[in-house]
């Protein structure tokens, strides 16, 4: 069957699958970094303003223009951009839609199975269990084949923490091998079954950490303030001067936009598979609802609060800074490490990593599937073969050159700014070139709730007003630095120039490949093939 | 954890569950419509 003809099982499912794709490794380690750093609970102000003015018109647009697309055989962004908006370039600028999910999910694939080797690992105690974070902080980049122990394995053997070299590579072999396998059984048969199977473990995990992290109390009594309740206030003890700060306020934004995966392109493929009758009004509100419980419930709730509780504010604040995989892979497995149980809890909390990203990577490689079905007529068979060896062959240089920051450069581009862009993009069209009676329409087209009347106008107006002072400012702040490698390396940017022309060809390819899809489409040979059909 | 941080911490979690049930609850009640 081609993945264009398929359609999901049931309505929970569904709902679940664009949550899975919406909670992800940010829901944990992304948003409680931000919240600490910007304000704590006065940081929930912006965060909660954007969430509403931001995030759920965003969803809304995102669902009804995935579903308009799909009732008119286009799933992936090209062909819904093309029927919205009546250009030649229209279908160029819906490449990005498939473009930042291919790259994502070269690098996202390989992080993703990090997640299950230390989970792994972690069953097994194969941690180091002394040396605290500069010892696992080894471990990791062992791992990652970055660096090497004389031996020709990493750490020691006495105490149980050693690594072999390859092992890394093994896990991004399965879990590649795993996605494709998932993607392969279809809609219904693989990415709603990971999901209704999936996220409620997931969910139950959270809470299972939750729990632990919440009863953790004051775990060295001689330092009293290192403890989980100054964790909780790290978080959530509103500092209102931060308020007056923009960049607060950005960074609010721009977690929203991040979390609920807008401007990606996956949830348009996945409401693509909706009838003209179904409601897309309560089920983007519920995809929100539900990636917000995971991110500000648990994900405030486990990392940060730990790290405090063990480490103290000071500390912690210098291993955020460090970034959101340092807080995930090396400060967590330390704090399991001084838990009674701490190797199953290290293993729960790795497993709930992978959880959220396989479902995310499955919406990934989806968008491609969908683009190959549509563009092309591929089944699903061949377009999930092809996917699965470009993907293999793309992800050698992350895993090759994980230390010169070539991941980082994908990171930044593809999974960064280009969803700035996509995102203030699609808005505008929307709102203005769509128009807003007429998307205001498709949005309460068999709704099961009627949203406010005040959102007819904040999606006029609020949120493409919103999201282009968010790209602007953004894009000022970010990207001139990234951009002319400032700070950076003499022996790294050859490697950040060849992660440049990887995305520069890939987007290409991108273009390449609509250009002839479109050829086909509505070339003399399909007006023939329509001509003898009408005849 | 300040009054304050303890009064941000339950309206923000009383707020995302709340919605959160919610909306569960409504989805429950409309099964798809073919």
């Amino acid at each position: 069957m081609s993945a264009g003809k398929e359609q999901w099982g049931t309505r929970i499912g569904l709902i679940l699958a664009m949550a899975g794709n919406a909670v992800g490794l940010g829901n944990f380690l992304r948003f409680p970094v931000q919240a600490a750093s910007n304000g704590g609970g006065a940081f929930m102000i912006p965060y909660f303003l954007s969430l509403i003015l931001l995030g759920i018109p965003l969803m809304w647009i995102e669902w009804s223009l995935g579903r308009y697309g799909g009732v008119r055989g286009s799933g992936s962004t090209p062909g819904i951009l093309d029927a919205i908006w009546k250009s030649r370039i229209a279908k160029y600028v819906g490449a990005l839609g498939i473009f930042m999910p291919f790259v994502v999910m070269v690098y996202y694939t390989y992080v993703e199975s990090w997640s299950l080797g230390f989970s792994l690992l972690s069953i097994f105690g194969a941690f180091p269990e002394t040396g605290g974070i500069e010892e696992m902080t080894h471990f990791l980049r062992a791992y990652q084949g970055a660096e090497m122990h004389e031996s020709g394995m990493f750490g020691n053997v006495d105490t149980g923490a050693f690594i072999f070299p390859g092992l890394a590579y093994g896990f991004f072999l399965f879990t590649l091998g795993a996605n494709l396998w998932f993607l392969y059984r279809g809609l219904s048969g693989g990415i709603e079954k990971v999901a209704l199977y999936g996220l409620p473990a997931l969910f139950l995990f959270a809470i299972v950490l939750m729990v632990r992290v919440l009863t953790l109390g004051t775990p060295d009594p001689a330092v009293p303030e290192n403890s989980i309740y100054n964790g909780l206030g790290f978080i959530w003890n509103p500092d209102l001067s931060a308020l007056s700060n923009p960049q607060v306020w950005l960074a609010a934004a721009g977690q929203i936009f991040f979390t609920l995966s807008l401007g990606m392109g996956s949830i348009h493929v996945y409401a693509s598979y909706l009838s003209d009758r179904d409601d897309v009004a309560l089920s983007g509100l519920s995809t929100s609802a539900t990636n917000e419980t995971a991110e500000v419930v648990m994900g405030g709730t486990i990392a940060i609060p730990a790290a405090v509780a063990f480490f103290g504010v000071a500390a912690t604040t210098q291993l955020a800074a460090g970034g959101s995989y340092n807080l995930g892979f090396v400060t967590m497995p330390v704090i399991f490490q001084q838990l009674p149980l701490g190797d199953l809890f290290g293993a729960l909390w790795f497993f709930l990593l992978f959880i959220a990203g396989i479902t995310s990577s499955l919406a990934m490689g989806q968008v491609v599937l969908r683009f190959l079905a549509d563009g092309f007529g591929m089944t699903r068979s061949r377009a999930v073969a092809l996917l699965g060896a470009v993907v293999f062959l793309c992800t050698q240089p992350v895993v090759l050159f994980i230390e010169y920051s070539y991941m980082d450069e994908l990171d930044f581009w593809a999974g960064t700014f280009g969803l700035f862009v996509f995102g203030a993009i699609e808005v505008i069209l929307f709102a203005w070139v769509f128009g807003i009676d007429r998307g205001w329409s498709e949005i309460m087209k068999g709704a099961d709730i009627r949203p406010p009347r005040i959102y007819k106008f904040i999606l006029a107006w609020v949120t493409p007003l919103l999201m282009i002072v968010i790209f602007l400012a953004w894009t000022w702040l970010n990207a001139p630095s990234v951009l002319l490698m400032e700070g950076v390396p003499e022996e790294t940017r050859p490697y950040i120039i060849g992660a440049r022309i990887f995305m520069l060809a890939s987007l290409a390819a991108f273009f390449y490949l609509i250009r002839r899809a479109w050829r086909d489409k509505e070339g003399p040979r399909a007006q023939e093939r329509e001509r003898a059909r009408i005849a | 954890m300040t009054t304050a941080g303890w009064i941000m911490l339950v309206a923000a979690w009383g707020g995302i569950v709340g919605l959160t049930l919610w909306c569960i609850i409504r989805v429950l009640r409309s099964p798809w419509k073919d």
